[in-house]
């Protein structure tokens, strides 16, 4: 698959690589395409250990997911590990330590960075910055201004993360929170327009950062009924988004759901269910063979395999 | 020639060069968390856990006090519901150090159907009441007294303290008695209940405009501190029906 992408691209290219002496064809062969295998997970909501009964019974937990992922690490040169928020509340693990240990998890696996979801506030504001000592990853939030809060200081809008010879910009989104979250917890914390924020941070990655890709990291929703802000309309309503990772909704996706977005390009919108229970893992290849204009520089979706909630 | 084609590739090369590198695909796993437990970053992640669980587990089988007899839950009122809103009435009172007039919880805040007879560990309040609401305190008017009683007839009835009577029909409260009284218009009632119905939780809009007087603790530690304080009385834990609130 990835040969035909590359042979499509550039025909020319191709002709030339083969009248070309072998040692300098390898070398531009090398020179040509980087690859990023970015991991993610959201609304893990202090799933600790692998559910005991229901209808997950046996799926999940934090050993098993490390585990996942030292073996892709072992695998991949450029990876990058992401969380899309409600890392708290769920199991007495957060009732008892107020989610130390889901923190401390998390570094041990290396995490890159995490959003904040609405829970992540279920022990106060004051709960979560108390919790921040125990993460060594830092807390993307773009469009929660914290400045009249404990909060303050403590998170960024946006990371760039250099993999390899790309340059990774991440954004964090979280949801509104009147009426969501009771005041007492989240404090002063002020919810701006997800939509605006997305807009100015995907031009900031993509122009003034540079960022070969601009992943948004969304505890927004996937999609709702009514015109509630989601990760479907913020995909369409914004440009320079070229993934967005979500959460809160729990939702399971068979395969990354393909959107267009105000430039007509295409933005995928990925979810991994909830609880630990899935790892998403999305192959990103790059191409330095040229052309701007993207005819064959889509998004093709590489069918991986379907694995979601046993039934 | 074959410099020709040599050159032609540098300057294509250098072309393209500023232009970045571009998407040509993507591939995806949704990779499903399950299976054998191995390798040594999985050790690393037990060795993590492992005084947490050992000290939860210790807190969480805890003996905190005895139930004398099985709790059910029911409608329109229970042993267990009747229990729990009693507790909430009591704490409620002690927390805020002012006295009030009745407590309530909606019927899906208990979570679990009976809390059995024998030995009460601190994992089952865990289980009867997860979430982590606070119990709050509101003054109502007769009026929203009124409306409230009509909202958990609606619901079949939902757990009410001692203290609290009426009757549900057609899905309305008659006849409220608050302390044997009826509803005056000229009182203010004040209400204990957990902060999710407080905030319009389970369709209780009519309440978000009301002041929240905090008790700042949460409906279970309320409930644990409850069954503490009764043990080291020894005292088990009972309850009973009264027909608080009946059908007509």
């Amino acid at each position: 698959m990835k040969r035909r992408t590359f042979v499509k691209k550039a025909s020319l290219g191709t002709l030339l690589i083969g009248g070309v002496a072998s040692p300098l064809s390898g070398m531009i062969a090398e020179r040509k395409q980087a690859k990023i295998t970015i991991l993610h997970t959201n609304d893990v909501h202090s799933r600790i250990e692998p559910f005991a009964r229901g209808r997950y019974a046996g799926q999940g937990g934090a050993i098993r997911r490390a585990q996942v992922i030292a073996q892709i690490r072992k695998k991949e040169e450029h990876v990058l590990l992401l969380d899309a928020g409600d890392i708290f509340q769920g199991t007495p693990y957060f009732n008892y330590f107020g989610g130390e240990l889901e923190f401390k998890l998390m570094s041990e696996m290396q995490y890159d960075a995490a959003t904040i979801g609405n829970h992540d506030f279920d022990a106060g504001i004051d709960g979560l910055a108390k919790q921040l000592p125990h993460a060594n990853f830092p807390f993307l939030s773009s469009n929660y201004d914290f400045s009249d809060t404990i909060m303050a200081g403590k998170t960024k809008p946006y990371q760039v993360f250099k993999k390899g010879p790309i340059r990774i910009g991440v954004f964090g989104l979280g949801i509104a929170l009147e009426g969501l979250v009771p005041k007492v917890l989240y404090k002063n914390t002020r919810y701006l327009d997800p939509v605006l924020k997305a807009t100015e941070m995907a031009h900031r990655l993509r122009y003034d950062e540079r960022c070969d890709y601009v992943v948004c990291l969304s505890h927004l929703g996937y999609n709702y009924r009514d015109a509630s802000i989601s990760d479907m309309i913020l995909a369409k309503r914004t440009a320079d988004i070229d993934l967005i990772i979500g959460g809160h909704s729990h939702t399971f996706l068979d395969a990354p759901t393909v959107v267009k977005n105000g430039q007509d390009k295409p933005v995928l919108i990925n979810q991994a269910g909830w609880g630990g229970i899935i790892l998403g893992r999305l192959d990103i290849y790059f191409d330095w063979s040229g052309k701007s204009d993207c005819t064959y520089c889509e998004n093709i979706l590489v069918g991986g395999a379907v694995l979601r909630e046993k039934t | 020639m074959y410099r020709n084609w040599f050159l032609f590739l540098i300057i294509l090369l250098l072309g393209s060069a500023c232009k970045g590198p571009q998407v040509t695909q993507v591939s995806f796993t949704n990779l499903e968390i399950a299976g054998v437990e191995t390798e040594q970053a999985a050790a690393k992640i037990a060795e993590l856990v492992a005084p947490y669980k050992t000290q939860m587990q210790v807190e969480m089988n805890a003996q905190i006090g005895e139930v004398a007899e099985s709790l059910t839950k029911g409608s329109p009122e229970s042993l267990l519901g009747n229990w729990v809103a009693d507790v909430l009435a009591i704490q409620a009172a002690a927390y805020t150090g002012k006295p009030i007039d009745f407590a309530i919880s909606n019927s899906g805040g208990l979570r679990i159907p009976e809390l059995s007879a024998g030995p009460l560990y601190r994992g089952m309040i865990y289980e009867l009441l997860p979430f982590d609401n606070m119990l709050v305190v509101l003054e109502l008017s007769a009026e929203q007294v009124q409306k409230l009683a009509n909202h958990m007839a609606s619901h079949g009835g939902w757990p009410v303290s001692k203290g609290y009577k009426m009757y549900i029909k057609e899905q309305k409260g008659y006849d409220i008695r608050i302390a044997d009284h009826l509803l005056a218009d000229d009182r203010i009632y004040r209400v204990a209940m957990p902060d999710y119905i407080a905030n319009g939780g389970d369709d209780c809009a009519f309440l978000v405009s009301v002041e929240q007087e905090s008790t700042g603790i949460l409906m279970r530690d309320a409930v644990i501190d409850f069954v503490e304080i009764e043990n080291e009385q020894g005292e088990h834990i009972r309850s009973s029906l009264d027909g608080r609130i009946q059908r007509m």
